[in-house]
């Protein structure tokens, strides 16, 4: 009790929890994108499932009587230890990549595979009650506040309580996710909560911490490098989870959040997308033709064009250790003299250059639950439509419906046309058999930009 | 000169030669759709070189008096005589299938690819002056006739001539192209040429004589079966030349109009394009239960679907030769009991029917030159869809540019979605040629379609207005 009464530690206690809470809904939305995608649905769905229980945390924690229903007594202490406890030991498979792992793979077993009805169950397990249970801490500490200076107090909690939450969404994914990665970013989290634990607790709740110790003990071996090693993850940052994986021919195949971006064997083998895009913007280029500007939005492993070594390449990926995993795991080797890496944002790339191109292939759309929907505008197609010199080539891989049988394919489809109007879609040959039956596939558009074309008219009796 | 004077003798001359100009005129245009298409743009040159020719002719003959020419007294017999024997020998080039396939294939080599040009170089060549000379003949023959009853006469004159061009027109294409063939319809047309210069003759056997039977027997001879056999022509009739037979490699091809519009071997190897179409739409229906409903526009060699015992086909095509040559040549054996053939044109057998088809395959493009326009407009194509049931495909071939270098084929794509908004559209074999610049260079195109009945056309996503999280496919479990 002696250190609840020094107000620096009350407010540590505050700026902590506002941390803890901030960092652990951003690791979650990280950890969920491998398995659920990345997008304002799946965001919107976890920012609720904070908000609305820790808005329950401060109603219920402002009612906190020492005496409950049945008579006996419970310090504020007491349920400040057990509501962190019992907060870090749901914590612990919320932000676990690998337990993490099971549990989308099991709801999938159960026939649970839309992505929305995914991310609420997950919440509903692993979010609310740990923010509920957090969100109680500011209007619990308040009791150790003089009830004097109410207002003078409620707002300097806000203000730590704000000043916890701003460090753990700045620190958290511009910082250590990009230092430490974000499998360490969630032990930190642990040992945030161990620390509160520390200056909560007293001789008389050493169970609860000796409980904690095991909690960040777990979180330690659960989010440890050798735990991602043994998953075979050779990066973990703040906007993917890169896995190097080996197929039974020994080629190894580069996952980023889960899905299958690229590949690359001994003889040069890509994925036949890939293959079938080099064959139609590039092999077809004739071989007297001058060195060809190539912008690729979606660098991917680096393998399209990679053995091309007279044209000129710039890659664009927001992302920027894919070059350095792709360089080591996948082409075994240092890119080529003729290719440049920007590790930009695709449209803060195309502002800030007026460089026009020959070639442009569009490949930043992951699987299709991952759609960076900025990159699916009318604007954005406008904008890659201005870098494009004349009779230029755009090749676009988008994963959707074969037949149009969603709104995503027939919106994207809209989109496109009314940038490109002319343009054609095309399914690689190992589709073709089966292509009625599939959902989603490698949807490939093919453009060549004329500046002055005739757009025509309709054919009529 | 007094059988001359026999009036049913002067009718019959009048009457031939309406036939033979507008024998000639559909016969020419007949033999150049191999070449240079059927659109409405070739036909329109042929039918412009045979009538001014004709108007002029007419001027000329009408004006003609009997003069020395190089020391000899040239009669109005000797000059539509004359008229003939120079217009079979240019018809006798001109007609004759062996001379127009060299002609055709001169052409390119020489570096003129267009077909409009091809076809004002055939007509000026080959048209231009045999109808010219022909035209003459009424007004020439008008001399023969008595002065005093001029209006009655030119009545009968000018209607014996129209008698003779709607003969030319009914008989030629609807009666002998579709019974003994284009080659011998045209074999006819020296005959009756032969035939004029005999009555127009006072000796039998004058020099005059003895040359057109030789052309004539020329004519017999380019264009008689034998000929046919060694160019593999098994049919040709008012709508195709038919080439059919193992050609190389083992495979049996069928030609029509000079376009490869069939392939089928021993393996059951088809057109690549038939095969991917078979690929994507039979494939994954092939022994379904029940069976499912089948159109095919353009039978070609009605390979498409050919292996497919179950599912019921209907081909549809113009040409009702098609089957006898698919079968005896292609095939070589019948198409089967799932499959029926309705000889119509695609259009009135859509308008004739109200059933609904689970596939619809649209093959009735041929080469780039031969585009059947009544089957490119968005009323054909809506007529197609109305016959597509919910859920229903509809793959359609189209030797189209690959990268839309060319106004048509953006037209044809315009037109397309203009009916069936969300397409694909697939080059076969990838032969996209991305860095050709050239406007002619022409692939095989598939657009495949897949109907709705509720059909939402959809939106457009903008920084503004984006809705990628709502409509993203919540699950990726095919």
């Amino acid at each position: 009790m002696k250190k609840l009464d020094n107000t620096l530690f009350i407010f540590i206690v505050i700026a902590l929890e506002g941390y803890i809470i901030l960092s652990s809904e951003l690791l979650a939305m990280r950890q969920m994108i491998p398995f659920i995608g990345s997008g304002t649905d799946i965001f919107a769905i976890v920012i609720a499932a904070v908000l609305m229980p820790v808005a329950f945390g401060y109603y219920s924690g402002g009612r906190f009587n020492i005496k409950n229903r049945s008579g006996n007594y419970r310090t504020i202490r007491k349920k400040l230890l057990l509501n962190i406890i019992i907060a870090a030991a749901f914590l612990l498979p919320a932000l676990s990549y690998f337990i993490l792992m099971f549990f989308f793979f099991g709801l999938r077993e159960l026939g649970i595979n839309n992505n929305i009805v995914q991310t609420t169950i997950y919440c509903l397990i692993f979010l609310v009650t740990p923010m509920y249970l957090l969100g109680q801490t500011i209007p619990l500490v308040s009791n150790y506040f003089s009830k004097e200076k109410l207002s003078r107090n409620t707002g300097r909690m806000l203000f730590i309580s704000t000043m916890g939450s701003f460090a753990g969404s700045i620190v958290t994914t511009l910082v250590l996710m990009s230092l430490i990665g974000v499998n360490n970013s969630v032990i930190v989290i642990f040992a945030m909560l161990f620390i509160l634990i520390i200056i909560l607790g007293s001789k008389r709740t050493r169970n609860i911490t000796v409980t904690m110790i095991m909690i960040l003990i777990f979180s330690i071996i659960l989010n440890s490098n050798t735990a991602m090693e043994i998953l075979n993850i050779v990066k973990n940052n703040k906007y993917s989870t890169m896995i190097i994986m080996h197929d039974d021919e020994g080629t190894p195949h580069l996952q980023i959040n889960g899905n299958d971006s690229s590949k690359y064997s001994k003889t040069g083998e890509k994925h036949r997308y890939i293959e079938f895009a080099e064959r139609v913007a590039i092999d077809s280029i004739p071989k007297n033709a001058e060195p060809k500007n190539i912008l690729i939005i979606g660098a991917g492993g680096f393998t399209f064009g990679h053995n091309d070594e007279k044209n000129n390449y710039i890659y664009i990926d927001i992302d920027k250790d894919l070059k350095e995993i792709s360089e080591k795991y996948l082409l075994k080797e240092k890119l080529k003299d003729n290719k440049t890496f920007y590790p930009l944002p695709a449209r803060a790339y195309l502002t800030k250059t007026d460089m026009k191109f020959d070639v442009i292939l569009l490949d930043a759309y992951l699987g299709g639950l991952s759609i960076p929907e900025h990159l699916v505008t009318q604007e954005f197609f406008t904008e890659i439509k201005d870098h494009m010199n004349d009779k230029a080539v755009l090749v676009a891989n988008f994963i959707t419906s074969p037949t149009f049988r969603n709104k995503f394919s027939k919106n994207t489809d809209n989109t496109l046309r009314s940038v490109f109007p002319y343009i054609s879609r095309h399914f690689i040959n190992g589709d073709i058999d089966v292509l009625l039956k599939m959902k989603s596939v490698n949807s490939i558009y093919i453009y060549k930009h004329f500046e002055n074309i005739n757009n025509g008219s309709i054919f009529n009796d | 000169m007094r059988t001359l004077h026999q009036t049913l003798m002067l009718f019959a001359i009048i009457i031939i030669e309406g036939y033979i100009v507008l024998s000639t005129e559909l016969l020419a245009i007949r033999q150049t759709i191999p070449y240079v298409g059927s659109g409405t743009d070739t036909v329109s040159i042929i039918i412009a070189a045979v009538l001014m020719p004709l108007a002029f002719g007419y001027q000329y003959g009408g004006r003609f008096k009997p003069r020395m020419f190089f020391g000899h007294y040239i009669t109005i017999r000797a000059k539509l005589i004359l008229n003939i024997l120079i217009s079979a020998t240019i018809l006798l080039i001109g007609m004759s299938h062996h001379f127009v396939l060299w002609f055709f294939t001169l052409l390119p080599s020489l570096g003129i690819d267009d077909r409009l040009l091809q076809t004002s170089i055939y007509s000026i060549l080959f048209l231009v002056i045999p109808v010219y000379l022909l035209g003459q003949t009424v007004p020439l023959v008008s001399n023969f006739f008595s002065k005093e009853k001029l209006s009655k006469i030119t009545g009968k004159i000018l209607f014996f001539s129209t008698v003779g061009s709607f003969l030319g027109a009914i008989l030629s294409t609807l009666v002998l192209m579709a019974v003994i063939g284009v080659h011998h319809t045209v074999s006819l047309n020296f005959v009756l040429l032969a035939v004029l210069v005999l009555m127009l003759s006072k000796k039998r056997f004058s020099k005059s004589v003895l040359y057109i039977f030789v052309v004539a027997l020329l004519a017999l001879l380019f264009n008689s079966d034998g000929v046919m056999n060694y160019y593999h022509i098994k049919k040709n009739n008012q709508y195709a030349t038919i080439v059919a037979g193992t050609l190389k490699n083992g495979n049996r091809e069928l030609y029509i109009n000079g376009n490869n519009s069939s392939r089928y071997n021993d393996a059951g190897k088809k057109h690549d394009y038939i095969e991917f179409a078979e690929r994507l739409a039979i494939s994954p229906i092939m022994n379904s239960i029940p069976a499912k409903d089948i159109l095919v526009i353009g039978a070609g060699g009605f390979t498409f679907g050919h292996q497919d015992k179950t599912n019921s086909y209907t081909y549809v095509d113009i040409d009702k030769d098609l089957l006898e040559v698919a079968e005896r040549y292609i095939l070589q054996e019948p198409i089967g009991d799932n499959k029926i053939f309705v000889p119509k044109p695609a259009r009135a057998f859509l308008n004739s029917t109200t059933q609904k088809y689970d596939v619809i395959y649209l093959d009735a493009y041929l080469g780039g030159a031969s585009i059947p326009e009544m089957l490119v407009t968005q009323e054909f194509f809506k007529q197609v869809k109305s016959h597509l049931k919910d859920g229903a495909i509809l793959i359609s071939n189209m030797i189209l540019s690959p990268h839309f270098n060319n106004q048509f084929t953006r037209n044809i794509d315009n037109t397309l979605r203009s009916v069936f908004p969300h397409v694909s559209r697939q080059v076969i074999n990838e032969n996209y040629n991305m860095w050709s610049d050239s406007e002619r260079l022409m692939a095989n195109v598939a657009y495949i379609y897949r109907h709705e009945e509720s059909y939402d056309k959809g939106s457009v996503y903008t920084d503004n207005k984006n809705t990628v999280f709502y409509d993203k496919p919540k699950s990726m479990k095919p």
